[in-house]
């Protein structure tokens, strides 16, 4: 007779345990590492993450998907993400107070990088790659955070994401979470070379490479099994290419070749490496040549994978 | 009427023969990026990168030959050739709009190869260095002047 009770007590229990299983999970301040953060090497965490190449406010003018940035340290946002999850729009991230991060803690940062939660303690849609930021040592991420701090503060509107109906319970990514956000850093492979681990920690943590480059289950999270083998294009056409060392991917590349692709954002054919690519490469050429060069021992040492999307006949020249 | 006729003709022939010429020119400045510049390009790269034995001579035969191409690319585009004068190409307005800032830009890529046909007597090394400031001149160009996805 009072069946509706006990649904009532079922729905209510239920909706606890989602928000229970769904808290963010965030880091302590008392956890952080303490000495004094050094800006300079945040800036090159900046260039190793390609922050502008999201952050740095579009041209005047130009549709939001753009990829054109005309200047690195406008960080005003306003880019847009076009994906099948939705139109996701990217934050202002310069200092300003209102419309930025201005006036954000240390540990405030550190959980929005690496756990992908707010100050508010709501969670962070995945297009802004904190899975990938989550293997960053706290203390690039802190330097990271004093090179932001000297970035001239702007002010912007930037409107809010554009998703369909059930992804727009932001508090449903905590259930995403329990799957694909471990929170453990990177764990260099103890058969590569030193030299290869320093590839391999600025491929899977600032350098997000996998974001783009490695294949996504219906839930949009990464199958770590085919890491790098290539993927849909997020944005719509075309294909992210397997750029593991399988004849697929770049096996026939040399690790000069890799190199040379990073400083100069051409392929060993003088191709350019195309899309989002040119853009990425504009980085990576700033990087030192030790890094450019751990980065490809690190594409040489993965697993060769057979590409994971087919992409038309590609000319070999 | 046959005079009007007449002058319809020829006005008709004249705007194809000027169309024809639009897109001939058309065809001289993209022959001079592709057949030149990206060819010989290409063949230094691979010079520089060890695919092929690395050539000083040759490579600063194929820099110079790319280094004369600015000079002449420019002069190609006239009034007439732009997209809007219904013209099939990957030139973008911009062009038309900011003369000034094109030809600094060919310049840049004219002194860029050149610089590396100086270099590479010196080695492979200083070689590469120039190589990739010049390779970089292609995308600052093409970002704001062309859509060829070259």
């Amino acid at each position: 007779m009072r069946w509706w009770l006990l649904i009532i007590a079922v729905l209510l229990l239920l909706g606890l345990g989602f928000y229970v299983v769904t808290s963010p999970g965030r880091l302590q301040a008392s956890a952080l590492p303490r000495g004094t953060p050094d800006a300079k090497n945040g800036e090159y965490v900046f260039i190793a993450g390609g922050c502008s190449s999201c952050h740095g406010a579009p041209p005047a003018d130009a549709a939001c998907n753009d990829p054109a940035v005309p200047d690195k340290h406008d960080l005003a946002g306003g880019r847009c993400l076009v994906t099948p999850f939705g139109t996701f729009y990217v934050p202002n991230i310069s200092p300003d107070r209102e419309s930025g991060i201005g006036g954000w803690t240390d540990v405030e940062f550190v959980n929005a990088m690496m756990r992908g939660v707010s100050p508010a303690g709501a969670h962070y849609y995945p297009a802004f790659p904190y899975t990938s930021y989550q293997r960053m040592r706290v203390e690039d991420v802190l330097d990271l955070k004093a090179f932001l701090s000297t970035l001239p503060a702007v002010r912007s509107d930037v409107p809010d994401h554009d998703l369909p109906l059930p992804f727009r319970l932001r508090r449903g990514l905590g259930l995403w979470k329990l799957l694909y956000l471990d929170g453990t850093p990177y764990t260099p492979d103890p058969a590569m070379s030193p030299q290869a681990q320093r590839g391999g920690y600025l491929v899977e943590g600032p350098g997000h490479c996998g974001e783009c480059h490695t294949p996504r289950d219906l839930l949009g999270g990464r199958i770590d099994g085919k890491k790098l083998s290539g993927a849909a294009n997020p944005e719509g056409k075309g294909v992210i290419p397997n750029i593991t060392p399988h004849k697929e991917g770049i096996g026939d590349w040399s690790a000069g070749d890799i190199v040379e692709a990073l400083a100069t954002g051409f392929t060993p054919d003088f191709k350019p490496l195309g899309g989002t690519m040119t853009k990425v490469a504009e980085n990576t050429a700033k990087l030192t040549d030790e890094d450019r060069a751990a980065i490809a021992a690190y594409l040489k040492a993965i697993r060769p994978l057979p590409s994971s999307v087919q992409k038309p006949a590609r000319k070999k020249q | 009427m046959n005079s009007m006729a007449n002058i319809a003709a020829v006005l008709g022939v004249v705007a194809m023969a000027a169309a024809a010429s639009a897109q001939d020119v058309v065809k001289e400045r993209q022959a001079l990026m592709k057949e030149v510049v990206a060819k010989n390009g290409k063949a230094v790269s691979a010079m520089i990168r060890g695919t092929e034995p690395f050539d000083a001579v040759k490579i600063e035969e194929l820099m110079k030959a790319i280094g004369a191409v600015p000079d002449k690319f420019v002069t190609l585009f006239p009034e007439g050739t732009a997209p809007k004068d219904g013209v099939k190409t990957e030139a973008k307005p911009a062009i038309w709009e900011n003369p000034a800032d094109f030809k600094a830009e060919a310049e840049k890529l004219k002194e860029t190869s050149l610089a590396v046909a100086d270099t590479a007597k010196s080695g492979v090394e200083p070689t590469k260095e120039a190589f990739r400031a010049f390779a970089a001149r292609c995308k600052a160009c093409h970002e704001k002047y062309s859509g060829a996805e070259f």
